[in-house]
C-alpha cells in the first residue's frame, strides 16, 4: 500500500477552530441579514433606542428626533453600533412595552428552554423506539405500520396534535391537568406535542441509514459467523446508524425553538412563542430580532456540538481526518 | 423504452385526494350547497350527524362547507409559495454550483446563514415586513424555503458536474452551454420535482401555521389554520370544530408526501 | 479407491427468484481436504448457491427443491436456531470484498472476537489471546497492532487476511469462499489463495470456491463446477476438465480466457511513420489532492506509441496509471515532460486549448456511468457528430447507423436508454460515440474489466478488427496482465508512480528486467495453464 493511511491530519484542535469559526460566520450572518431586513422597517432600530422609557423623551421628542436622525444617521455606523449592543447581551428595546429586551428574555427563555428539552429527550426515546420496532418487531405488518409513523407525523399540524392532546388526555381522560400545574409538568404535554413532528425526520433518516447500513456487507459477513438478527442489529446495524443520524438530531435543535413557539400558544405558556406573537403584532422589531437570533444560535450551537461529537465518536473520522472516498489516484 | 411500474393502491388514494382537492378549489359547489360564510343561527355547535357530516361551528356554519371552500384558501397559495422557492433556489444555487469557488463559497455561506434560521421565524421575519394577509403569508413561506432548495440543487448540479458521463461529454466536445443544456438541466428535473412536491406538503403546513396565528387571511375566512384557532375557545364542547379541519390538513400533507416518494421511488428505478 | 464422505452434498438443488430460476437441479459435493470451484459468469447462479448453503438467501429467493447436506445433517431442514450454531461453527464464510466485509466502527480485535463470543465460552482474555494467535496464523505482520485498528487502517489484502482468521477461527470442515480475490490485486490474490491453500491442507476442511476466473480454478481446484444460467455445463475432475474439456461451453471459456491464450501480436505491416502518433518523455505530474495538498504520484514516464500499434499501460491499484491517462487527455497539466500528439506539443498552448486533443478519444471503464442514463443510445452518439461536424440531421443519422455497424450493433437499440442496454453493448455505444469524432487515438481505461470474460473477448476482438480497418493506435491502460498481453505490441510497466519497465510486450513477458515485472507475472493465475501451450 503505497496510499498514505493519513494524508492531511488537521487534528481535533484544527477541526475544532474551524468548526467554532464556521458557526461564529454563521452566527454573524445572521445579525447581518436581521439587520439588513429590519432596518426597512419604518421605525428603525435607531428609533427603538430613543424610546427607551428611561430617557425620559416625550412622544413629540421622539418624534423630532426621528425626523433628524432618519436621514443623517449613517447605517454603518448604526450596524457597528447594534453589532456591539447584541455582543453584550443588550438586544435594545421592546416598542411596545418600553422594557429592555433581555429583561423580557430573561422570564420566557427558561419556559421555552424547558418545553425545548422535555421536546428533543422525547424525540430521541420515539426515534430509539421507531427504529427498534420497525426492524425488530415480530410480524412483517406490524413492523411497517411503525415504519409509517415518521411520515404520519410529519405531516401532522403541530397545534392541532397540542390540541388533540389536550382534548384526549386532559379533557377526556382527565390525565394530566393542562393549567396551574409546576414549571415541568407544565411543560410535559406541550413537550409530547413538539416531539412527534420533532422525531418525524429524525427518525425517517435513522430508518433510511438502517436499511442502507442492512445492505452492506458486513452485517451478511456477521451473519454468516451464527450472530442473530437481534445481536447483529444492536451490535453492527444500529451504531453505524447512528452516526449519520446524529447531523438530524442537530438540526432538529432550530425547528424545536420555532416549534415551541406554536405550541406556547396552544397550551398559554408564556415563553419565547408568545413573545414572539407579541411582536409579531406589534412590529415589534427588537424582540423578533432577537428572537431570530436566539433560534439560529440553538440551531448553529446544536450543529456545531455535533459536528464536534463526531468525529470523536467515529472511528473512521477519528483516527484520520476524512480520507477521501477510498480510492484515491489510482 | 421506458417503463412505467403499476402505482401502489396508496399512490392511487393519494392522487384521488389531490383531485378532490382540485375540484373544491375549482368548484366548491360541486360538492356542497352549503354557504362558508353565513350560518343558521339556532344550528350553532351542532355535533356531526346526517345533514352536517362535520358538525357546525358557533354561527351554525356546516364545518364540511368550510373545509371545502378552505382548500381554495390554502393550497394555491401553497403552491406559488412553493414555486417561489423552487425558482429563487434553483436560480441561487445553480449559479453557485456553476460558477468560480469564490462565488460559490460566498453563496453558500448565504444559503447556511438562510438554513441557520428557522423557516417559521424567517416567515415572521417577511410577515413582519410586508404586513399580514394570505399573498404576504405565501411570499414568506416561499422565501423561507428558498435556501432549503438551493442547497439542494447547488449539491445535485455539483455531484452531476462530476459524473462521467458529463466528462465523457466534455471530451467529446461538448461546451458549457451544452453540457448544461443537455446532462446537467435534463437529470436536475425529476429529483427537483420529487423534492417540489414534499415542500408543497410543508408549506401547507407553514401557511396554516401563520393562518392559525392570525397572520393571514381575517375571519371569516374559512381558512383551515384559522378555523382551528377559532375552534380552540370551544375544546372542551365542540371537539369537531378543531378535529376535522385538521384531519383535512393532514390528508392533504400525507397524499402529498406519499406522491413525492412514489416520484421518487420511480425516479430511482433505473440502475 | 475409496473416496471419503463429502463435508457439502448439494442434490438437485433448484432456487427461484420470484417466478425467474436461478438455479436450476444442481448437484454437487465438497470432499474433505480439496477445493471445488464453482465457476461461471454473472448470472450463472453460482454466487446464489454459496448465499443458499449458508441459508441466507434474500427473502426474495426461494428455494424450490433439492437438498443440501453439510456432514450427513440437512440444512434446509435446520431451525434458525441451529443454523445460528452451525454458521461460522461448521462453515466458514470468507466474503466478496474484503473493503466493506469488516465493520468499520469495531476494532479488528473485536470482530475476530465475536465469532469466539457466539460460539465458545471463552472469557475476555481467553478471546483476546486466541484471536491474537489466529491473525498471527493468516500472517498479519504485527497482529497486536491490528488487534487494536480500524479496518479502514488496513489494505486491502490484510483485510481479507482479517476474514480469512475469522473464518477459520473455529476450524469449520467446510469454507465457503465467494469470489475471495476479485477485489484485490494480482500479487496480493496469490498471497491470499496461497494463504488459503495452507489452511485448508493444515486443517484437513473443504474449501467451495466460487469464482469468475478459470484461471484461479485451474490452478487450485480439485474439482470443477462450471455452471451457465443456473444449470451444471460440465463437472470433473480439474486436471482432466481443463485439458480435455467436453461441453462447448467450457471450450469456449477456456477459447476466451485470456489467461489461456496468450496472443502473440501479428506483425504489423504497416510501415513505421516518420512521426509517431504520440510520444511522451519524462511526464511528472502532482496530482492535487483534496484539502490542498499535493503529492507526486507520476515521475518521470516516457513512452512512445507508433501508428497504428497499442501500447500497454499496466499497473495494480494506486500506481498512477489512471493520472497518466488523464493527462494524455488533457485532464491535469504535467509539471514537467511533455506529450506530443502527432509530434505537435499537447500542452503548448495556452492552458485548457483542448484543440490539440482533437484526435483522441477516451472511453471508459464502468459501462453505465459514462452514458448519460437520460439520452437514449441515438442521442448519445449524436452529441460528437453535433460538436464536430456541421451537417444536417439526416446525414448524422446516416452516419450513426454507420458507426453501429463498425461496433457490430443493431439499429433497433437506438432508441433504448443505456439502463436497458447490456454491459458489453454499453462499451461498444460508447466506442461508437468515440469514434463518431473521427479520433486517430483511443485510450482504454480499463475498458473490459467490468465484463465477463466471452464478452470481454468479443469486445477484444472488435478492437483489433477496429485497428486493422481504420488505422487507430490504442493506449490501452488495465491491471489485467493477460488482457494487456493479448492486445499489445509495447508495454509500461508502472508502480508507484515510477515506470518500472517499458518495451516491446513480447520480449517483457519472456525476459523481465525488472524484479517487481517478475513477481507480477509469477502472481498472474493459470500461468501453469498458458506454460504448457
Amino acid at each position: 500500500m503505497n496510499v498514505s493511511h493519513f494524508p492531511e491530519r488537521r487534528g481535533f484542535a484544527g477541526h475544532f477552530l474551524v468548526q467554532v469559526g464556521r458557526a461564529l460566520l454563521i452566527l454573524w450572518g445572521a445579525f447581518t441579514l436581521t439587520f439588513i431586513l429590519l432596518q426597512m422597517m419604518p421605525g428603525d432600530a435607531v428609533m427603538i433606542r430613543f424610546m427607551d422609557p428611561e430617557l425620559g423623551l416625550s412622544p413629540e421628542q421622539i418624534e423630532t428626533m426621528r425626523v433628524l436622525y432618519s436621514g443623517s444617521s449613517n447605517p454603518v455606523f448604526q450596524y457597528f453600533h447594534t453589532l456591539w449592543q447584541v455582543l453584550h447581551g443588550n438586544f435594545g428595546y421592546s416598542v411596545q412595552l418600553g422594557v429592555p429586551v433581555g429583561k423580557l428574555l430573561s422570564t420566557a427563555l427558561p419556559v421555552t428552554l424547558r418545553l425545548a428539552g422535555v421536546g428533543f429527550l422525547l424525540s430521541l426515546v420515539w426515534t430509539l423506539a421507531i427504529a427498534v420496532g420497525a426492524s425488530l418487531l415480530p410480524l412483517r405488518a406490524l413492523r411497517q405500520a411503525v415504519h409509517a409513523l415518521p411520515g404520519l407525523w410529519s405531516a401532522i399540524p403541530l397545534y392541532w396534535s397540542g390540541i388533540l392532546i389536550i382534548q384526549v388526555l386532559s379533557f377526556r381522560l382527565h390525565l394530566l391537568p393542562v393549567v396551574g400545574v409546576g414549571a415541568w409538568e407544565g411543560v410535559l404535554l406541550p413537550g409530547l406535542a413538539v416531539s412527534l413532528p420533532v422525531a418525524a425526520p429524525q427518525a425517517k433518516l435513522l430508518l433510511q441509514q438502517i436499511e442502507e447500513t442492512e445492505r452492506l456487507p458486513f452485517v451478511m459477513a456477521s451473519r454468516t459467523r451464527g450472530a442473530s438478527r437481534v445481536s447483529v442489529f444492536f451490535r453492527h446495524i444500529l451504531p453505524n446508524s447512528v452516526i449519520p443520524s446524529l447531523t438530524m438530531a442537530g438540526l432538529s435543535l432550530g425547528e424545536l425553538i420555532a416549534g415551541a413557539i406554536v405550541t406556547e400558544t396552544v397550551f398559554g405558556l408564556n415563553g419565547l412563542g408568545q413573545m414572539t406573537r407579541d411582536a409579531v403584532s406589534g412590529q415589534d422589531v427588537a424582540v423578533l430580532q432577537a428572537v431570530v437570533l436566539i433560534g439560529a444560535a440553538g440551531f448553529v450551537g446544536a450543529n456545531l456540538a455535533v459536528d464536534l461529537l463526531i468525529p470523536l465518536i467515529d472511528p473512521t473520522l477519528r483516527m484520520s481526518h476524512r480520507i477521501g472516498g477510498g480510492k484515491s489516484g489510482s | 423504452m421506458k417503463r412505467f411500474s403499476i402505482p401502489s393502491p396508496l399512490s392511487v388514494l393519494s392522487a384521488i385526494v389531490i383531485g378532490i382537492c382540485v375540484v373544491a378549489i375549482l368548484w366548491p359547489s360541486a360538492l356542497t350547497s352549503g354557504d362558508p360564510a353565513t350560518g343558521v343561527a339556532p344550528e350553532h355547535l351542532l355535533p356531526p350527524d346526517s345533514a352536517h357530516w362535520c358538525g357546525t361551528d358557533q354561527l351554525g356554519r356546516d364545518v364540511l362547507t368550510r373545509i371545502i371552500y378552505g382548500a381554495r384558501e390554502t393550497l394555491p397559495a401553497a403552491f406559488v409559495a412553493t414555486m417561489t422557492g423552487i425558482v429563487l433556489g434553483s436560480v441561487i444555487g445553480g449559479f453557485a454550483a456553476l460558477s468560480g469557488p469564490a462565488v460559490d463559497t460566498l453563496l453558500s455561506g448565504v444559503i447556511d446563514v438562510l438554513l441557520a434560521i428557522p423557516e417559521l421565524l424567517l416567515a415572521l421575519t417577511v410577515v413582519i415586513l410586508t404586513g399580514f394577509g394570505p399573498v404576504h403569508a405565501a411570499l414568506a413561506v416561499g422565501i423561507s424555503q428558498t435556501a432549503g432548495f438551493a442547497r439542494i440543487v447547488r449539491n445535485l448540479v455539483r455531484t452531476l458536474r462530476s459524473q462521467t458521463y458529463v466528462e465523457a461529454a466534455r471530451l467529446s466536445g461538448t461546451g458549457f452551454w451544452g453540457i448544461v443544456g443537455w446532462h446537467i438541466l435534463p437529470n436536475t428535473f425529476r429529483p427537483l420535482l420529487g423534492m417540489g412536491i414534499l415542500r408543497y406538503a410543508t408549506a401547507i403546513l407553514s401557511l396554516a401555521t401563520l393562518g392559525f396565528l392570525g397572520y393571514s387571511a381575517p375571519p371569516p375566512t374559512p381558512e383551515w389554520g384559522l378555523m382551528i384557532s377559532e375552534g380552540r375557545d370551544y375544546l372542551a364542547t365542540a371537539w369537531w370544530m378543531t378535529t376535522f379541519p385538521g384531519l383535512a390538513l393532514l390528508t392533504v400533507a400525507l397524499a402529498a408526501n406519499r406522491l413525492s416518494q412514489a416520484m421518487t421511488n420511480a425516479g430511482e428505478e433505473r440502475p | 479407491m475409496t473416496s471419503p464422505a463429502p463435508v457439502l452434498d448439494v442434490n438437485d438443488l433448484a432456487i427461484f427468484y420470484g417466478d425467474r430460476i436461478a438455479v436450476n437441479g444442481i448437484s454437487f459435493t465438497a470432499l474433505p481436504g480439496k477445493t471445488t470451484a464453482l465457476i461461471g459468469e454473472s448470472g450463472s447462479g453460482k454466487s446464489t448457491i454459496a448465499k443458499a448453503v449458508i441459508r441466507l438467501l434474500p427473502p426474495s429467493a426461494r428455494i424450490d427443491r433439492g437438498s443440501i447436506t453439510l456432514n450427513g445433517q440437512s440444512l434446509l431442514a435446520a431451525s434458525s436456531r441451529t443454523l445460528n450454531t452451525i454458521r461460522g461453527r461448521q462453515i466458514g464464510f470468507i466474503p466478496q470484498d474484503p473493503g466493506s466485509s469488516l465493520d468499520p466502527c469495531i476494532p479488528i480485535g473485536r470482530q475476530v472476537g465475536e465469532i469466539l463470543r457466539l460460539h465458545t465460552s471463552e472469557g475476555r482474555q481467553e478471546r483476546r489471546d486466541h484471536a491474537l494467535t489466529l491473525l498471527e496464523k493468516v500472517g498479519l505482520p504485527d497482529p497486536g497492532r491490528c488487534f487494536s485498528q480500524f479496518p479502514h487502517e488496513l489494505s486491502g489484502g490484510m483485510k481479507q487476511r482479517v476474514l480469512i482468521a475469522i473464518a477459520v477461527a473455529l476450524a469449520p470442515g467446510l469454507i465457503i469462499a465467494d469470489e475471495p480475490t476479485s477485489a484485490l490485486d494480482v500479487t496480493v490474490q496469490r498471497q491470499i489463495l496461497d494463504l488459503l491453500d495452507r489452511l485448508r491442507e493444515e486443517n484437513g476442511c473443504s474449501v467451495l470456491m466460487i469464482t469468475h476466473d478459470l484461471a484461479i480454478a485451474r490452478d487450485r481446484a480439485h474439482d470443477v463446477v462450471v455452471m451457465q444460467h443456473g444449470v451444471v455445463a460440465e463437472r470433473g475432475l480439474s486436471d482432466s476438465l481443463f485439458s480435455a474439456p467436453h461441453s462447448p461451453y467450457t471450450r469456449r471459456l477456456l477459447r476466451d480466457s485470456p489467461a489461456f491464450h496468450p496472443r502473440i501480436p501479428p506483425a504489423r505491416k504497416v510501415a513505421p511513420a516518420q512521426v509517431p502518433a504520440l510520444e511522451v518523455s519524462n511526464l511528472t505530474i502532482t496530482h492535487r489532492t483534496h484539502g490542498g495538498r499535493t503529492s507526486p504520484t507520476v515521475r518521470n514516464v516516457s513512452f512512445t506509441v507508433q501508428r497504428g500499434t497499442t501500447h500497454g499501460i499496466i499497473g495494480e491499484s494506486g500506481s498512477g496509471k489512471t493520472t497518466i491517462l488523464r493527462c494524455l487527455m488533457g485532464l491535469i497539466a504535467p509539471i514537467s515532460g511533455s506529450v506530443r500528439i502527432h509530434g505537435a506539443d499537447a500542452f503548448g498552448g495556452r492552458p485548457g486549448d483542448r484543440g490539440p486533443f482533437r484526435s483522441m478519444q477516451l472511453v471508459y471503464q464502468n459501462p453505465w456511468s459514462s452514458l448519460d442514463p437520460r439520452l437514449t443510445v441515438r442521442r448519445i452518439i449524436e452529441e460528437p457528430l453535433r460538436n464536430h461536424f456541421d451537417e444536417n440531421r439526416s446525414w448524422r443519422l446516416q452516419r450513426i447507423h454507420t458507426l453501429l455497424e463498425r461496433v457490430h450493433l443493431k439499429p433497433d437499440i437506438l432508441e433504448r436508454y443505456p439502463s436497458d442496454i447490456s454491459g458489453g453493448q454499453c462499451q461498444r455505444v460508447a466506442l461508437a460515440r468515440a469514434l463518431a469524432a473521427e479520433p486517430d487515438i483511443l485510450v482504454l481505461d480499463e475498458f473490459v474489466s467490468a465484463l465477463d470474460v466471452t464478452v470481454q473477448a468479443r469486445i477484444l476482438e472488435l478492437l483489433t478488427e477496429l485497428q486493422n480497418d481504420l488505422g487507430l493506435t490504442f493506449v490501452f491502460v488495465s491491471h489485467d496482465l493477460a488482457v494487456v498481453r493479448q492486445i499489445s505490441d509495447t508495454l509500461s510497466i508502472i508502480r508507484h508512480g515510477q515506470q518500472e519497465e517499458y518495451g516491446r510486450a513480447e520480449s517483457i513477458f519472456s525476459h523481465p528486467a525488472s524484479d517487481y515485472t517478475r513477481t507480477l507475472l509469477q502472481a498472474i493465475p493459470g500461468k501453469s495453464a498458458s506454460d504448457c501451450l
